[in-house]
């Protein structure tokens, strides 16, 4: 089952369902759920579009139903509605409990395993290989591609995505989140706010995810980061960081049932 | 005699703005090759340092740059690790100025190698036109206001230790 593909002139059930998710996530405009596809609406459609990184031509096919399916509410309003809107469960949230088990694995120095059955899993877990041996460069993203890989083929909701095996962040960003469809959006998007288990790539080569959000304080788990009196990366540990220094966030994309079945729990408690 | 004239002044012109194009290379960068003439001074603008991030990268940490010691020049091979990529820089003073090699190395990527020449060292402070640097008791503090490169940002000063 997928979504009706939508656009300018539409009318109908599924557009007050578009409507109403726009409203929900959108801060700053609010349009009249009518159910028709006017120009408000395709202007908000198009907005939103460019928001989750998508091509902004105002037809909502699956990319654009994946993407709301994927988007946080805003909370632009007090009232007990958004209140439930926000417990919508997210399989996402999963990502950083896995994430938790791992923290305190340290590496032994220069990012080496050296006897952790625990690190050495996360550097297997990408492709790299440095002259004949798994462990020895930076390692906070192949720390992400590890949980990442164990959430997917542990969970039904992402049995589409193929698992990361990366062991940079670029191409963790650039490569492997873009082809699989992942919304990628960044610190300031006025329609998607961060969650549990978004990962986070900061404005430096680091990566990780996040477990809580504090207004403009994000609370990270991460690997290869500076422990209490370390100056390097060096383990797995829980960062309180600002939002000024992140880049983007990343959030998984579900498979189309599950995101058929999100954007209808969260179009009930509009 | 009116055409002379014009002819002189033309002269002297080509000859003062050839001087002014000298000036600005002093502390020109990317990929100018350094010259072998005789050592030249340098100078660093007075507002060089003003209007610049006040926060520092420290492996992947956060500091306040008032946390750093400003001493001068204290070696000439750098690095640090921040998370996910290596960062190096070597410097090499070349008639009374610098070049500096900056190489970024992230795993499983090419690494890549941006150079910076004719750059000005005084008074513990670096200085060309889209880089600053302030050497530290160990180490230096780098800023790249134009890297081209999506993880080397200019609003944070980047700490590189000694090697």
């Amino acid at each position: 089952m997928s979504q009706k593909t939508l656009r300018n002139g539409a009318q109908g059930k599924s557009v007050e369902q578009l409507q109403k998710l726009l409203n929900t996530y959108n801060k700053n405009t609010s349009l009249t759920v009518d159910g028709d596809f006017g120009s408000a609406t395709l202007k908000a459609v198009k907005r939103f579009q460019e928001s989750a990184d998508l091509t902004a031509d105002g037809v909502v096919g699956p990319k654009t139903w994946q993407a709301l399916s994927l988007g946080t509410p805003s909370g632009k309003t007090k009232s007990p509605t958004t209140s439930a809107v926000n417990t919508v469960s997210s399989p996402q949230g999963v990502l950083a409990d896995i994430a938790a088990k791992y923290i305190g694995v340290k590496e032994t120095g220069n990012n080496k395993a050296g006897d952790s059955k625990e690190l050495l899993a996360i550097f297997n877990s990408d492709s790299l290989t440095v002259k004949g041996v798994t462990d020895g460069y930076p390692w906070c993203a192949a720390f992400v591609s590890f949980c990442v890989q164990k959430l997917l083929n542990n969970s039904p909701s992402f049995s589409m995505t193929t698992p990361p095996k990366e062991a940079s962040v670029s191409r963790f960003l650039n490569v492997w989140a873009k082809n699989s469809n992942c919304l990628i959006f960044p610190r300031n998007s006025a329609f998607f706010t961060p969650q549990k288990g978004d990962i986070v790539v900061f404005t430096f080569s680091h990566i990780g995810i996040v477990e809580s959000v504090n207004g403009r304080m994000i609370t990270t788990i991460e690997g290869n980061t500076n422990d209490a009196g370390s100056r390097e990366g060096s383990v797995v540990a829980r960062k309180v960081r600002v939002n000024s220094i992140i880049k983007s966030y990343i959030r998984l994309p579900l498979t189309t049932a599950a995101s058929v079945s999100r954007i209808a729990e969260i179009s009930r408690l509009c | 005699m009116t055409n002379i004239n014009k002819k002189s002044l033309l002269y002297v012109a080509v000859f003062l703005l050839g001087g002014c194009l000298n000036e600005q290379n002093i502390a020109g960068e990317i990929n100018n090759p350094a010259t072998k003439s005789p050592t030249q001074t340098c100078n660093i603008p007075a507002d060089a340092f003003s209007k610049l991030p006040t926060e520092v990268l420290d492996g992947t940490d956060v500091a306040d740059l008032g946390s750093f010691k400003p001493t001068d020049i204290s070696g000439i091979h750098f690095h640090t690790e921040i998370g996910g990529a290596n960062i190096e820089i070597d410097a090499q003073a070349l008639n009374g100025l610098y070049k500096i090699q900056r190489i970024y190395k992230e795993p499983d990527l090419e690494k890549i190698v941006t150079n910076y020449n004719n750059l000005c060292v005084k008074e513990g402070r670096l200085y060309g036109e889209n880089v600053r640097g302030i050497f530290t008791e160990k180490g230096i503090l780098w800023l790249e206001l134009k890297s081209g490169h999506e993880f080397i940002s200019p609003d944070l000063w980047i700490y590189l230790e000694q090697n």
